[in-house]
């Protein structure tokens, strides 16, 4: 009796340890397609790409060495009732890409969608496969800074703040939430580095915000319901400052202006841009990564965007306070 | 239908009334003698009536309705100790107060001292409670110390977050849902070292009580199960000290009687973090943590009859410090204070007055690390007063009413350091009232129902929440009792916690914002508890749990106006086996549960990360005598839904808005992931073995303990890296030992 239960339990202990456990991480490869088209209502030619889904052997798709990227698609523009046809044609990609030989891109020269219209982009890949995507146009003329000083540094008059308006023209009244604001401030210096004039950039953070004794730049956010941005002249010291941090040589470093730039977007491009800022700290195991797509029928994006600019000055007698030189 | 629920009431307070004459009623408190600590949950057995009950958390019972002017045998036992039967004459009209001092024996698997907790449990409506007292726990294999949150994975329908958490799932409800009391104080954040353990040592607590689902009214807050914790007064009688080492930590406990009472010290702190690797995937984690508790306790007649005054305090805390510029530091800490006023009146009356501050803090800083800051605080003060009243019919009347006033605080930054700072301060207010119908042989039944005024996120008369319970015990046959509950629940403190973040190092609570109704549950359960002869118990439930507005995180926050969480479903059902027979010095425990958990949101169901269709436990404990005891544990649980891999593309990265041409060569390779938990992990299963030896030299004894955690070396795997492809398994092959030294 005693032998038969030692029997028995070894088969069990047996069974437990040899027992089959695999699984799999991959469901069945189905092949999707991906559209990516960005309008710049500020350019005369637009751009798309189509591509493919892969699969690897393996879980790193770096070891993918066939290019996905499809040439052939029969790719349409819809504005105001009228159907462009993007050409297709290849450009040079970066040295060092996966991928050998250039990108196919299509594009539609001499088009410039502003005017608030319904733009639709669809692409045709055969076999009955369509990827559709619309959104709406932004017509520049809609949005305009308001008056105000740009100066550096902000006078004492606007409470030591450099601030940028900006309004919006709806010919409907309605305030339109579809539209997105990216605001960064930037500014454009040289530095002399083994003789060699450098040019750099940097952006200047809104507000310090302290954090455990340690002043932290605060930038401003994507969003839709915003339509001023201030910078606080110690947010922007700070930057002046530590452009040349350590360096004793203050006079290589030559200042010229500074801009305020406004991307105005759609929704589903801030949106898709916004997907990507996630972050992850050192133990966090995040299973899955958010994304974003508005192509109907398969995956990428389809937005629109415009850009508007202001020139900011910066004087002589506060670059050169810096120790810095006016370009 | 008013003048009928008015008659019913009057119609209860007559008989009630009537019941009690010539009828006597004995109370009493039932006590360890060598420690005065309480027992409870003890059996009281009046013999010669063939009827009783049990003492509760704190030691006491009453037992109402007994003929006056006799006297009885009744026989006062407890697991592990020796019973006492005394003649006890019970005067008509009376309380008739007993304090019952029982004496330990060594042997702890006795099936005679079972008998008597058959006859208790006849009407309780206890049902998907479990009763836990810290000394069963102890022969069980431990990870690395007894743990009593990792222990709960023995019970149907508790799920584990896997050997490398202590956090767990209970009937298909998220981990928020679950509420842990400690001295009635509310502890938000009961895990050490990324909730791989509890924070609060096993040392301390006298008694668990942990419900599953179906509770009654007095218990609130939660929407799928609530633990509380009854810790030890300390030695009434002598001084006395503890002392141990693991592998992980260190503890000490020092207790003694004071004038008219007792305090209990006890501290714990981590001093390597080697064994940490095992649970990690031999990542360094380099995370220190400790935890204090104290406890005073005072009861002087002299000074207040028949009263008990408890203060307590419990602190913990948790430090990973990297001891680096370039990378993240996290800290966790809890603190409680609490008080507590325990009054026995003359009358079959019980009542206790509780206040406790609860305070928790969980921060990352990032310094130079890619981490962005984030900072959560909560405090909570809460008041309340509950009463029991025992009726000559038995029947009994609870109620009460809770203040709690809430505040957090919460901080964080994203990727371009946009700050989002939101403080929300909260005061719920609620009452409830049950009526616990006990008068019959074989019917008990519990009604009531919570109020809540005021909910904590703010808001007027239409957010008023009335939560209706119902559980009801019939015994139809003296072996067999059918029993059922019915209730609704009302979560409005949540947790932004990503469920498929399979660890979550910050999880901030918050008050449910106002964009959000609370979350609201509905339980149905039912269930059979069979007693066919002394040493087999068999129990089976069966639960449908329905909740609504279920704050998840949202998951399609892009932007940071877009709100935080958003509001789901969720839907569980299940069916769960219990069964235990002791025989001798054996016990062999099998649990099995068949359950089925969805949740729904934009529209997709899908299964969340915790959901187990099957799940058995298999536990067998030997005394082998001479001080030795030896279990061995067998856990299996059918595998974890996870989303699969359905392939990849390549993805347009826009890093910067204002570049131009990105469409031409700003591309990374993304993964496209199939259905949401459409796949399965493998099956988890695991053997356990424990030895352990309790001996006496002189004035010290000693508790040496050896365990083998997956004896078999089962590779169980705890997540698949979908970047590197990389398997990480959960713990291995792990022997360990522990020393306890008691003096």
């Amino acid at each position: 009796m005693k032998k038969s239960v030692l029997v028995a339990a070894l088969i069990l202990f047996i069974t437990l340890v040899s027992c089959d456990d695999s699984f799999e991480p991959k469901s069945e490869f189905s092949e999707k397609y991906i559209l990516n088209c960005i309008i710049n209502g500020d350019s005369t030619t637009q751009y798309a790409t189509v591509s493919k889904s892969f699969n690897v052997d393996g879980y790193d798709p770096y070891t993918n060495h066939n290019d996905p990227f499809l040439k052939n698609a029969f790719v349409t523009l819809t504005y105001k009732n009228n159907v462009y046809r993007m050409r297709d044609t290849l450009v040079s990609r970066l040295g060092d890409s996966r991928y050998s030989g250039p990108i196919p891109v299509y594009y539609l020269p001499n088009f410039t969608p502003n005017d608030g219209s319904e733009i639709t982009v669809r692409a045709f890949l055969g076999d009955e496969k369509t990827l559709i995507a619309a959104t709406k146009s932004l017509n520049p003329n809609n949005f305009y800074f308001s008056n105000s000083s740009r100066d550096l540094p902000a006078s004492n008059n606007y409470g030591g703040v450099l601030r940028f308006t900006w309004k919006e023209f709806y010919p409907d009244q309605n305030q339109d939430e579809e539209i997105f604001f990216a605001p960064d401030l930037i500014m454009v210096y040289y530095k002399i580095e083994n003789g060699i004039e450098k040019r750099y950039q940097v952006e200047f953070p809104m507000y310090l915000f302290n954090q455990q004794g340690k002043d932290v730049g605060i930038y401003p956010p994507i969003a839709n319901r915003i339509n001023t941005v201030g910078y606080e002249t110690p947010a922007i010291d700070s930057i002046m400052r530590s452009i040349s941090t350590g360096d004793p040589n203050k006079s290589n470093y030559f200042i010229d202006k500074a801009y305020f730039r406004l991307l105005v977007m759609d929704k589903n491009l801030a949106t898709y841009y916004s997907a990507q800022q996630t972050f992850l700290d050192e133990f966090s195991v995040r299973i899955n990564q958010p994304d974003f797509s508005n192509i109907d029928g398969g995956l990428g994006i389809f937005g629109v965007y415009i850009t508007k600019k202001v020139t900011v000055n910066i004087e002589q007698f506060y670059i050169e306070s810096f120790g810095y030189r006016k370009k | 239908m008013k003048k009928l629920i008015l008659l019913l009431i009057l119609l209860i307070f007559y008989s009630n009334t009537k019941a009690q004459v010539g009828k006597g009623t004995l109370r009493g408190f039932i006590a360890d003698s060598t420690s005065g600590e309480s027992l409870p949950f003890g059996n009281v057995l009046i013999k010669d009536l063939n009827s009783g009950t049990s003492t509760d958390q704190r030691g006491y019972f009453i037992i109402t309705s007994i003929p006056g002017n006799k006297k009885y045998n009744v026989v006062f036992s407890y697991v592990g100790y020796k019973s006492k039967e005394l003649s006890i004459f019970i005067g008509a009209n009376k309380v008739t107060d007993i304090k019952i001092i029982l004496e330990p024996v060594s042997i702890q698997l006795n099936a005679i001292e079972k008998v008597a907790s058959k006859i208790p449990k006849e009407k309780s409506t206890d049902l998907s409670l479990q009763k836990i007292v810290v000394k069963d726990l102890e022969t069980l294999p431990k990870g690395v110390e007894v743990d009593i949150f990792r222990s709960l994975q023995y019970l149907p329908g508790v799920r584990s977050g896997g050997d490398v958490s202590a956090k767990y799932y209970v009937r298909g409800g998220a981990s928020n849902q679950n509420l842990v009391m400690l001295d009635n104080s509310t502890v938000y954040h009961p895990f050490h070292a990324f909730g791989i353990f509890s924070a609060i040592d096993p040392e301390i607590i006298n008694s668990i009580e942990f419900y599953k689902g179906g509770f009654t009214s007095e218990l609130s807050g939660r929407l799928s199960s609530v633990m509380k914790i009854n810790t030890k007064d300390g030695n009434r009688n002598q001084f006395g000290g503890k002392a141990s080492a693991s592998l992980l930590s260190t503890k000490a406990l020092v207790e003694g009687p004071i004038p008219n009472g007792s305090f209990l010290l006890s501290g714990r702190r981590s001093h390597s973090t080697e064994v940490l690797k095992k649970f990690l995937n031999n990542k360094n984690a380099p995370i220190d943590f400790y935890d204090v508790a104290l406890k005073l306790n005072y009861s002087d007649d002299e000074f207040m009859k028949d009263a008990k005054f408890t203060v307590h305090g419990f602190a913990s805390g948790d430090y990973l410090k990297n001891n680096s510029p370039i990378k993240e530091d996290f800290s966790w800490s809890n603190k409680i204070i609490g008080l507590n006023y325990f009054q026995i009146s003359d009358s079959p009356l019980f009542y206790q007055i509780d206040f406790s501050l609860s305070h928790f803090d969980g921060e990352l800083k990032p310094y130079g690390s890619n981490s962005k800051a984030r900072k959560n605080s909560l405090n909570d003060i809460s008041v309340k007063m509950d009463f029991n009243y025992v009726y000559g019919s038995k029947d009994e009347l609870d109620g009460g009413f809770k203040i709690t006033e809430i505040k957090t605080n919460l901080y964080l930054e994203n990727a371009r350091n946009a700050v989002t700072e939101v403080a929300t301060k909260g005061t719920n207010i609620s009452a409830f009232l049950k009526y616990k119908l006990l008068r019959f042989d074989k019917f008990g039944a519990d009604v009531g129902t919570r109020i809540n005024l005021t909910r904590l996120g703010g808001g007027g008369s239409d957010e008023q929440f009335i939560e209706p319970r119902f559980s009801m015990t019939y015994r139809i046959f003296p072996q067999i009792a059918i029993k059922a509950a019915w209730g609704l629940y009302q979560q409005d403190l949540v947790t932004l916690s990503d469920e498929n973040e399979i660890i979550n190092l910050f999880e901030p609570w918050i008050i449910t914002p106002l964009y959000l109704k609370p979350s609201n549950a509905i339980h149905y359960v039912v269930g059979i508890e069979t007693f066919f002869t002394p040493e087999l118990e068999l129990s089976i439930e069966g639960y449908y749990k329905r909740i609504l507005n279920l704050a998840l995180v949202n998951e399609k926050k892009f932007f940071s106006i877009d709100n935080d969480l958003v509001a789901g479903t969720g839907k569980s059902y299940g069916i769960e086996v219990l069964s235990r027979y002791t025989y001798s010095h054996a016990s062999l425990t099998a649990s099995y549960s068949l359950s089925n958990t969805t949740n729904e949101v934009y529209g997709v169901t899908y299964s969340p990360r915790y959901d187990a269709k099957h799940s058995l436990n298999l536990i067998l404990e030997v005394d082998l005598g001479y001080g030795f005891t030896a279990s061995t544990t067998w856990i299996y649980n059918s595998g974890q839904p996870f989303t699969q891999i359905a392939g990849y593309y390549e993805k347009l990265s826009i890093d910067d808005v204002f570049a131009q041409n990105y469409l031409f060569d700003s591309y990374t390779p993304f993964r496209i992931l199939g259905d949401k938990n459409i796949g399965r992990l493998p099956d988890y299963h695991r053997l356990d073995f424990n030895l352990s030896k309790k001996l006496q030299l002189g004035e010290f004894k000693f508790y040496l303990d050896f365990s083998i955690i997956n004896v078999y070396d089962r590779k169980n795997i705890f997540y698949f890296d979908r970047n590197t492809g990389e398997r990480v398994d959960m713990l291995r092959f792990l022997p360990t030992a522990t020393i306890k030294v008691e003096l």
